[in-house]
């Protein structure tokens, strides 16, 4: 049975291969999500149907893929030609529409394809009756789409395209909920500071254009410390990829959008922070490493490395102070992605990869049980209001503890233990000066993360039970509140209403809510396996070509004589860190909750200065908003008074003729006459004296 | 004296277009000016008339007959003006008709 699925694969992996037929992945979703968007009207509640049916297909085909180059690692799609022609051109420029299909991207698109598939399958149930249903699902694809696109095309402009795709999608549906304005200033807001790494990336092609004259990864990857030594200025190109992969990994200083995401409906933060959109970064970062890799100082991969270290401790310790459900996890994530381009900044690149890959399944796994719990609860997010609905909710008590598990690394059970400790053991070992610092902060990180996971865990599945007042109530949808939107709306805000008369015990919801997440749970489990030496050790020798042929050793745990902390040392670190978060979180959130009261009233300081993110948001609105709201309010009065003066100015010199001939006007005929025998006169002489 | 030349018939259409000009530019009742502009309009007749005849070549004569119909439809439509505007205001002055005025 399982031989002849596995014939089966390899016979769909030649075709697709040989008919260069990988470009079927993206298209998929994206012609689910035209269908939907086209047909949707009439589709309903079925609008999910075609998108859940495009992504089973491209998984089933990322699988294939993912299969076939495992079992020959030089079979890797490369440069398969869309179409026979360029994509576009101009001049000598030319842009092939063709694909890529190495480890790195088999892996992403596994993952993408995979967990985005039951996020969709989730959100079938999620956003059961909700206005726009249809709208939901055509984002959602072209959500997928796009990330598709990013990780397959195999030149910088079809990246480009991906990379401003998952912006677009993105903004799409965090401002979903558009007559709510807080969902409208956190599309805005996500928009707008992706837009500031996105000028980076734009940069960055742009120079790569410019000097390498070629956007092919091939011919870039080539031999790029030539061209480096031949333009000097390409040393600020990897500063330009950084500032991107910055951007749309939400790692500092341009963190800010990823916590306001929220405002979109959960499967959204789900998709966003497990499958795509935050894993662009990190894949950007690998993909381009060999740029990175020209500077042999390394400079660019220090500064990766520091601030994915700075971001990871800052929204660890932010995280800790949160009492917004699903912001906790969002805070989460940007300190996990820290870890991500910790990992790419002391170049074990195969590591980062690892707890993408894991990291994709438990946030994924988290968010939809977060995204559960909301459902049960009526909408209501704050962790303060609910306690102990272990009781109620059964699965998702389940799904989120082995979710928090994998996040806080519990040894051998949780996915993230393997892959968290193997960068933290990659950046204590790795060879650079700081690298012993940013060692220390990740592990100080490994235990602020099991702390800030099983606060919200105990928090809010134990101790005694207390439900917000709107448990078990349909959330009210914000579209029943505008009346612009015509009948539909009307009619999804009686069919809420009527849900909400008959409120239910909260419970764990349909099957289309708890079957993904018992999915998930496997992969927050086994995903680790697939990369623990003691298991064989799949990933990362499936992963090595990539890194290899950019010319990086990967820095294992074990390499001999140059470790800082023997491997003893690390792994009872790894193993006590977690346990030791997770016995202070049961201490302060279970079994002693006034204690905790008491401490955060002496430490009510540091509360409130982690509660309020760090003043990052104030930070910003003083330093940056308001120097250039005063800017824009100069560069206006500049606009009406001196710019606007001289076009006056010239308007005004036509008036003053105007007004100086009026008197002549009088409108009088016997002048009219005088004033043209006059002229006529005048002409007859001048005739004459001419002629004389 | 002697005989009739060419000049006098010009100085007879000079002094015919003089008197229309001085009528035209002096007088304000609208029906009088429009008179003149008649006047001037012999006098730019004869003028024509004689300079055919002084080059003995008819079409200026057949041309004047052209031009006095033209003037006759023009002064009938001219005159339907003129009653047309004393209807909307009982009098004739043209001062009294300035809404041109800038």
């Amino acid at each position: 049975m399982f031989e002849s699925v596995k014939h089966l694969a390899g016979m769909v992996f030649e075709f697709v291969r040989n008919h260069n037929l990988a470009w079927l992945i993206p298209a998929l979703p994206l012609l689910a999500s035209a269908f939907i968007a086209v047909f949707g009207k009439w589709l309903k509640g079925a609008a999910h149907i075609p998108a859940w049916i495009a992504m089973a297909g491209s998984f089933a085909l990322s699988i294939t893929l993912l299969l076939g180059i495992n079992a020959d690692p030089s079979q890797t799609i490369k440069d398969s030609q869309v179409f026979q022609d360029a994509w576009f051109a101009a001049g000598n420029f030319h842009v092939p529409l063709a694909i890529n299909v190495d480890q790195l991207t088999a892996v992403y698109l596994t993952f993408i394809t995979g967990i985005g598939l039951l996020i969709f399958i989730f959100a079938a149930g999620y956003m059961k009756g909700d206005y726009g249903y249809w709208r939901f699902f055509a984002c959602m694809s072209i959500f997928v789409f796009f990330m598709c696109t990013l990780v397959m095309g195999n030149n910088f402009i079809l990246l480009y395209l991906g990379w401003e795709g998952v912006g677009l999608a993105s903004y799409l549906l965090i401002g979903y909920y558009y007559p709510r304005p807080a969902a409208v200033a956190a599309a805005k807001k996500a928009f707008i500071t992706n837009r500031i790494g996105d000028f980076g990336l734009a940069i960055g092609v742009f120079l790569i254009y410019l000097h390498f004259g070629n956007v092919t990864y091939s011919e870039v990857f080539a031999h790029p410390a030539e061209v480096f030594a031949a333009h000097p200025i390409l040393k600020w190109l990897p500063f330009c990829l950084m500032l991107g992969a910055f951007g749309k990994s939400a790692q500092f200083p341009l963190h800010v959008w990823l916590p306001d995401a929220m405002e979109g409906p959960t499967p959204v933060s789900a998709l966003i922070h497990a499958a795509t959109m935050v894993t662009a970064g990190i894949y950007l970062i690998a993909r381009t490493m060999p740029l990175f890799l020209v500077d042999p100082s390394h400079t660019a991969l220090n500064v990766v490395a520091c601030v994915g270290g700075f971001t990871a401790f800052m929204a660890a310790s932010i995280a800790m102070c949160q009492y917004d459900l699903k912001r906790i996890w969002a805070y989460s994530t940007l300190s996990q992605l820290g870890y991500m381009f910790l990992g790419l900044g002391v170049m074990a690149g195969t590591s980062a990869v690892f707890h993408v890959f894991t990291h994709a399944f438990f946030k994924a796994l988290l968010f939809l049980s977060a995204g559960s719990v909301m459902h049960a609860m009526g909408g209501e997010l704050d962790i303060r209001k609910m306690s102990g609905i272990r009781k109620v909710m059964p699965i998702t008590h389940i799904t989120m503890l082995l979710g928090c598990i994998a996040l806080a690394g519990v040894p051998f059970i949780g996915a993230g233990f393997f892959s968290k400790d193997e960068i933290i053991a990659a950046v204590i070992n790795s060879p650079e000066p700081h690298a012993l610092l940013l060692g220390v902060v990740a592990l100080l990180v490994a235990l602020m993360t099991a702390y800030y996971t099983f606060r919200l865990y105990f928090k809010v599945f134990w101790g005694p039970l207390e439900l917000p007042a709107t448990a078990g109530r349909h959330e009210p949808s914000p579209f029943a509140l505008a009346d612009a939107h015509g009948h539909e709306a009307l009619a999804a805000s009686h069919e809420h209403d009527d849900h909400a008369h008959a409120a239910h015990t909260p419970n764990d919801g349909s099957p289309l809510l708890w079957l993904p997440l018992c999915i998930l749970c496997v992969g927050a489990v086994g995903a680790g396996y697939l990369g623990y030496k003691g298991t064989g050790d799949w990933f990362h020798q499936f992963l090595k070509p990539v890194f290899q042929t950019a010319g990086t050793h990967v820095p294992e745990a074990t390499a001999e004589g140059a470790e800082r902390v023997s491997e003893p040392v690390l792994l009872a670190l790894a193993f006590l860190l977690p346990l030791v978060g997770i016995a202070l979180a049961w201490y302060f959130h279970a079994k002693n909750r006034p204690a905790t009261a008491a401490l955060a009233q002496r430490l009510r300081f540091i509360v409130n200065f982690l509660n309020h993110k760090w003043y990052f948001d104030e930070l910003y609105a003083v330093f940056l908003l308001k120097p250039l709201w005063l800017l824009a309010l100069l560069l206006s009065y500049f606009d009406r008074y001196v710019i606007d003066s001289l076009v006056y100015i010239v308007g005004f010199i036509p008036q003053l003729i105007g007004h100086s001939l009026k008197p002549t006007q009088r409108g009088l005929l016997p002048r009219f006459a005088v004033s043209m025998i006059a002229g006529l006169a005048a002409i007859v002489l001048g005739v004459l004296y001419l002629l004389g | 004296m002697s005989q009739l030349v060419l000049y006098h018939y010009l100085a007879v259409g000079a002094i015919l277009f003089a008197i229309g000009l001085v009528g035209f530019m002096a007088r304000r009742n609208m029906i009088m000016m429009f008179l003149c502009t008649e006047i001037m309009f012999q006098g730019v007749a004869i003028n024509l008339i004689a300079f055919s005849r002084f080059h003995m070549n008819p079409s200026g004569q057949s041309f004047v007959i052209f031009l006095l119909t033209i003037a006759a439809a023009e002064a009938s439509l001219a005159l339907g003006l003129v009653v047309l505007l004393f209807r909307r205001r009982p009098t004739l002055n043209v001062d009294e008709w300035s809404e041109m005025q800038g």
